[in-house]
């Protein structure tokens, strides 16, 4: 026989007010869990959505950043290949040639000795490739009564020191003539024709299509006869040199070089269809990556959105939960404190015989408080255990991820939940919890039993 | 050898109306081997005088003692183990633990001497339980629920448990106020036994029977006590509501 024992079979005997009081901390525990779950599992799913999200911006961004990176690389083989195949051109000037004449007009007025093509071919210059002496002229096409740009060209003069290259340019045979293309657009001219240019008679070899620039009012006909045409017998405007080659400051490189074969010119970069069409791919590249960083920019800003979104909603949750949880405690204790009391009232007579008996202040305020220790204890697991299934029953229905198609956000939460270091605390402290709040709810109750004037008691009956 | 000594005590009840004197200088001993009746009409006091022997109702004035030991000097708790310890407890309407069974009832005294140093462990308390049990009669009604016993037999099992301790005085409030013949005799005899081994018994009653048991019995009224048996008149003005209300069992 002993106190436990007594505790026991008065529970077994009144089982309702015990079943009542454990009912009331299986619903005090119960609420504290399963908020909790559903507190834990917002913050699990809102983490498992912003991963997702995360993941997906940067797959989207990844995708983007090597479909660029692709682009890139092609631009820079093709820009290699271009800058290797065609290079790029330079023209070589008489020291007092105004650039701008030929940007102005198309044409130039300074000539220099045509030798000096022959010159930069003796020499064993390595940046240049391709050197054409050039007459370049705007004049009048008499005949025609319009102007126009003459070109005359005798083809590429051989580097001497330098393999045979396959020519970029062909040369024009005397007495033809290619048109460009406004030219022969508005003059109706064809490949074959005859025209006469400047009191000579020229045949039509070649139409050019339509480039976009000075060539297109440009007539190419060979350099000797358009240094007759011109009066400029063993002069040239400038010696072309195309498919130039060397990397860094290039200009600078062949400045330096010519400078040193060829005092007394000048050297400028010839605007070319592979430049512009790098430059376009280079500004395709600029676009790319300016559409990879509003990708990113996209991706995070729905991030962001998402996340306020999640807090917004974890922020309600624990809100309600703040709210229902301290009254549910509240009732719970008073509801057990009711039932503690009413149980000692009930149990007066019992109270004062054991009193008379010899029982101690502290073993009537065991017998007391021992049931509501037990009520607690075994109200706090049952109602952790109930908190566990409500709160995965119900959670569900507040995470809100139904919205978020394709993103398996409550695919196993609850699990990852249950063995996380702070929901296994919640269950810990659970059971402890309930334990002490049944106990500080009975505690006046058993007081009042511990109390209890035996005699009072005794004499009432 | 004088087991209890009541030395002109006295106890007063507050009263809305007026203070109810129910103890007036009462001076009373109780040797060993003394069984001792206290008669008297409803209200007079023998309730109060037994509980204040019982060292369950301290009185306002003069000293009780038992056993050469003066209980309401002692802590509640000492004065509770005291209690378990050397006094046994029979009252009229037994007092049985409703939800435990008649063994369990016979060995709850067992838990107040329980942790105190002067228990006597799980065994020796079954053993004494057994032997009462059989005693009186109860053997074969061990595991009954005292709602499933008849009045003699909740009141053997009272008195079962009030003897399980050995105690040195036995109180007894009007044990055979609801007995028929046999079970207050079967009583009686009990009291008379544990008086014959050594012990001391008072009893307050109006059973002429009970009384007829007793070694020696004193009269109370108004809160005295006497050794002659008070006039017709003296007891009926010695009821006070109060009082009676108190021993409203008498």
């Amino acid at each position: 026989m002993s106190l436990s024992h007594l505790i026991l079979r008065e529970l077994s005997h009144r089982k309702l007010n015990f079943a009542l009081s454990v009912l009331a901390v299986v619903i005090a525990a119960l609420s504290i869990v399963s908020a909790d779950l559903v507190l834990r599992r917002d913050a699990e799913v809102t983490r498992r959505i912003l991963s997702a999200k995360q993941a997906e911006t940067e797959a989207a961004v990844e995708e983007k950043l090597q479909r660029v990176t692709a682009a890139g690389a092609d631009l820079e083989d093709t820009i290699r290949k271009q800058m290797l195949g065609l290079g790029f051109n330079v023209l070589i000037l008489p020291q007092n040639q105004d650039p701008a004449e030929l940007h102005l007009k198309g044409s130039l007025s300074q000539t220099m000795p045509e030798s000096y093509a022959q010159r930069l071919a003796d020499s064993k210059i390595m940046t240049i490739n391709h050197l054409l002496p050039t007459v370049l002229k705007q004049v009048r096409w008499p005949e025609r009564d319009r102007e126009v740009i003459l070109y005359g060209t005798r083809g590429e003069v051989p580097l001497m020191h330098r393999d045979m290259k396959k020519p970029m340019l062909d040369a024009v045979a005397p007495g033809q003539m290619v048109v460009g293309y406004e030219i022969h657009r508005q003059l109706g001219l064809e490949v074959g024709q005859q025209v006469d240019f400047m009191g000579k008679s020229f045949t039509i070899s070649r139409l050019h299509p339509e480039r976009g620039s000075s060539d297109d009012v440009t007539l190419w006909i060979d350099l000797g006869q358009a240094q007759e045409l011109l009066g400029l017998q063993n002069l040239v405007h400038a010696v072309l040199a195309l498919e130039c080659e060397c990397v860094g400051d290039r200009i600078a490189m062949i400045r330096q070089e010519i400078a040193g074969i060829l005092p007394g010119t000048q050297v400028i970069e010839r605007y070319s269809q592979a430049l512009a069409r790098a430059e376009a791919r280079t500004k395709a590249k600029w676009v790319a990556e300016q559409s990879l960083d509003a990708e990113r920019k996209s991706g995070q800003a729905e991030i962001a959105r998402e996340l306020a979104s999640r807090e917004r909603l974890r922020r309600e949750h624990r809100q309600v939960a703040m709210l229902v949880i301290p009254i549910v405690l509240l009732l719970a204790a008073t509801a057990v404190g009711l039932l503690a009391h009413a149980n000692v009232r009930y149990r007066r007579e019992e109270i004062g015989i054991l009193r008379a008996l010899g029982l101690r202040t502290s073993q009537v305020l065991v017998v007391f408080l021992g049931k509501a220790v037990l009520s607690g204890v075994i109200g706090g697991i049952v109602g952790l255990f109930l908190g566990i299934v409500l709160g995965t029953i119900i959670g569900p229905r507040f995470d809100g991820v139904s919205s978020l198609s394709g993103i398996p956000a409550a695919d196993g939460v609850i699990s990852t939940i249950l063995f996380s270091p702070g929901f296994i605390v919640t269950m810990v402290m659970t059971p402890l919890l309930a334990t002490a709040l049944a106990t500080l709810a009975s505690w006046v109750a058993a007081a009042l039993a511990a109390s209890q004037d035996a005699a009072i008691v005794l004499q009432g009956e | 050898m004088t087991l209890l000594t009541l030395d002109r005590v006295s106890k007063t009840y507050s009263n809305a109306k007026a203070p109810v004197r129910a103890l007036r200088e009462v001076t009373l001993d109780v040797d060993a081997g003394t069984f001792l009746a206290i008669r008297g009409a409803s209200g007079c006091g023998k309730s109060t005088l037994l509980l204040t022997a019982g060292t369950l109702l301290a009185p306002d004035a003069g000293e009780v003692t038992i056993d050469g030991q003066s209980p309401y000097r002692m802590s509640s708790d000492a004065r509770a183990m005291f209690r378990g310890r050397t006094l046994g407890f029979v009252f009229q309407q037994f007092h049985l633990v409703p939800y435990l069974n008649v063994l369990e009832n016979v060995m709850a005294p067992a838990l107040a001497l329980m942790g105190t140093g002067s228990g006597i462990g799980e065994e020796v308390t079954r053993l004494r339980a057994d032997e009462l049990l059989e005693r009186f009669g109860l053997s074969g009604r061990w595991n009954h629920t005292p709602a499933q016993l008849s009045s003699g037999e909740r009141q053997r099992c009272a008195l079962a448990r009030a003897l399980l301790n050995r105690p040195r005085l036995l109180l007894a409030d009007e044990p055979t106020g609801n007995l028929d013949g046999e079970n207050a005799a079967i009583v009686l005899t009990a009291m008379r036994e544990f008086v014959r081994e050594g012990g001391a018994v008072l009893l307050v009653t109006h059973d002429d029977r009970a009384a007829a048991e007793a070694d020696q019995t004193l009269w109370m009224t108004q809160g005295c006590v006497c050794e002659t048996e008070p006039s017709q008149s003296d007891q009926v003005a010695s009821i006070d509501p109060s009082v009676a209300a108190l021993d409203r069992a008498d």
